[in-house]
């Protein structure tokens, strides 16, 4: 029987911590011995620590001169010779190199298992702490954390953190999908009834379709009330109903300027619920990829890696199906794994480039 | 050398000849009778077998382009026509009584095929009748716990007929 063991890191890139754990899951069908990653690294046999950040390397002096409890693994893209008692792992990530050490790294450890890896000693814990405090990015849980799912959106507050901007038309949407939004103009008196859970708003007149920027104005020039679905199809009764992704969708596009929209987080898990249809709210090829890979999940920083986008394009798209309510998220403390995928054949990449070619897509 | 193909499929009538025909280098190979049942209403002829189409590529490599007959009764085919393709276009006619129980015959029926490669889902008819819409098939797909693209297209337009393989091969090239 595979005996597990545990591994954690600190200060590790966005980069490189989804390559060492995209790695470390090759090893669960090691007969003898697997790696499964913490991030509570109190609880880890073997930390690996990214010393090339100022960060990085002074948690490092720290651990390494205090005969810590777990095995050390320094991961540096330069020249580094470590004491005997600890290893080195060198950048760029790659198999190849990740795996050598942590075949050293488990012979040590079963060899000469550690006195308690389960629990840190408290001068270990405060460094800890101290340091992993300091990252921001990656927080270091002392304590397992409850990943939790949102399903769907919170429908409110789809604008960016700017306390500059006063609250919006578009701020104002219940997050009950069992309620829809009337909004009347103080000038025009112009009544528009918004049901985002339907995908539909209704005018009085088709004429008025300048609904985009009713959605911007700010929320002290209208009236608005919220309508209980009961309620709602007698006060459409005379209205005309019209598609509001195709609002929405522009709009979060417009407002986003590469910042996450209110309540969203660039640590969450996002997941797709539903393919945004491209053909109506207007093709774009990166748009395309990242819903294919949002089908499976992702962070924003993994997104950003793989397709090498800009990480504002990313969060615009993000927003903008944020906007549609099409996400689940994940959110924790705790970086929740990224998709593995079967790493597509050079050769078939070659294929579908020139079907497309052929084909003048 | 195994054959490169796409593989169209879906519910009579929807158009899957018409696709093939769009982006195939000849007129589909097709073998169609005269319909006698009640499709008769929506077409005079119904494919049997099914159509062929194919193009090719700078290195004379051929791509084959399939299309199964629609009718469920003759799924035998489906079995051998799917054997080997890259993917699935699911073709669904928005005219017919339930296009949505259509649609999960065919996500039902080819749900080993797609479990191994992938697919993309275009809704024709929709200029004729708008109900269900698009929302209702994404609905019923999230009821399934699926998540595949959906389109509202004419298998006329060569456009969209692209859009469906470029989406199709978006899909394998990201999540294969």
């Amino acid at each position: 029987m595979s005996q597990a063991l545990k591994i954690s890191s600190l200060h590790m890139s966005d980069k490189d911590l989804p390559v060492l754990k995209i790695i470390l899951s090759l090893t669960n069908k090691d007969p003898q011995i697997s790696w499964n990653y913490t991030d509570d690294a109190h609880l880890a046999a073997a930390l690996v620590i990214d010393i090339d950040s100022p960060e990085g390397a002074e948690v490092w002096a720290d651990l390494a001169a205090n005969n810590h409890q777990a095995l050390l693994i320094a991961c540096t893209g330069k020249e580094y010779s470590s004491d005997e008692n600890n290893l080195v792992l060198a950048k760029p990530l790659r198999s190849r190199t990740i795996l050598p050490v942590l075949r050293q790294a488990s012979q040590r450890l079963v060899e000469d298992p550690p006195s308690s890896t389960a629990t840190a000693s408290p001068w270990m814990q405060r460094t800890l702490s101290h340091f992993t405090g300091l990252s921001g990015r990656k927080a270091v849980n002392s304590t397992p954390q409850e990943v939790s799912i949102e399903r769907g959106a919170d429908a409110r507050a789809m604008s960016v953190k700017d306390s500059t901007n006063p609250l919006r038309v578009l701020d104002l949407f219940p997050s009950d999908p069992d309620k829809a939004l009337s909004v009347t103009t103080k000038t025009s008196q112009i009544n528009v009834v918004f049901d985002r859970a339907r995908n539909r708003y209704y005018v009085q007149n088709r004429a008025h379709q300048d609904i985009s920027n009713l959605l911007l104005e700010p929320a002290s020039t209208v009236t608005s009330e919220i309508i209980d679905r009961k309620d709602l199809s007698r006060k459409i009764a005379r209205y005309v109903p019209l598609d509001l992704d195709v609002v929405l969708w522009p709009t979060a596009l417009r407002i986003s300027q590469g910042q996450l929209f209110t309540g969203l987080s660039e640590h969450d898990f996002f997941r797709l619920r539903r393919w945004p249809d491209l053909k109506r709210l207007g093709f774009n090829p990166l748009h395309l990829k990242l819903t294919a890979l949002l089908r499976k999940g992702g962070t924003i920083n993994y997104l950003t890696d793989l397709l090498n986008a800009s990480m504002a394009d990313v969060i615009d798209y993000i927003n903008a199906c944020y906007s549609l309510t099409y996400l689940d998220r994940q959110y924790a403390t705790a970086t929740p794994g990224v998709p593995t995928s079967k790493p597509i054949s050079q050769a078939r990449l070659s294929l579908f480039s020139r079907i497309r070619s052929r084909l003048g897509i | 050398m195994s054959q490169i193909k796409f593989i169209f499929t879906g519910s009579p009538g929807a158009g899957k000849t018409t696709a093939i025909a769009a982006i195939s280098e000849f007129p589909p190979v097709s073998t169609d009778v005269f319909a006698t049942d009640a499709l008769v209403s929506v077409k005079a002829k119904t494919t049997v077998a099914m159509d062929y189409g194919e193009f090719t590529l700078e290195d004379d490599q051929k791509i084959r382009l399939y299309g199964t007959p629609g009718q469920e009764r003759f799924r035998f085919m489906w079995e051998i026509l799917i054997q080997g393709g890259l993917g699935l276009i699911i073709l669904i006619d928005n005219r017919r009584s339930d296009p949505l129980a259509d649609l999960a015959m065919y996500l039902d029926n080819f749900a080993d095929f797609i479990r191994d490669t992938d697919a993309v889902i275009g809704i024709t008819g929709t200029d004729v009748k708008d109900t269900p819409t698009l929302d209702d098939f994404n609905d019923l797909l999230q009821q399934r716990g699926q998540m595949f693209p959906v389109f509202a297209i004419d298998a006329r337009q060569k456009d969209d007929v692209l859009l469906l393989i470029d989406t199709l091969l978006t899909c394998l090239e990201i999540t294969c």
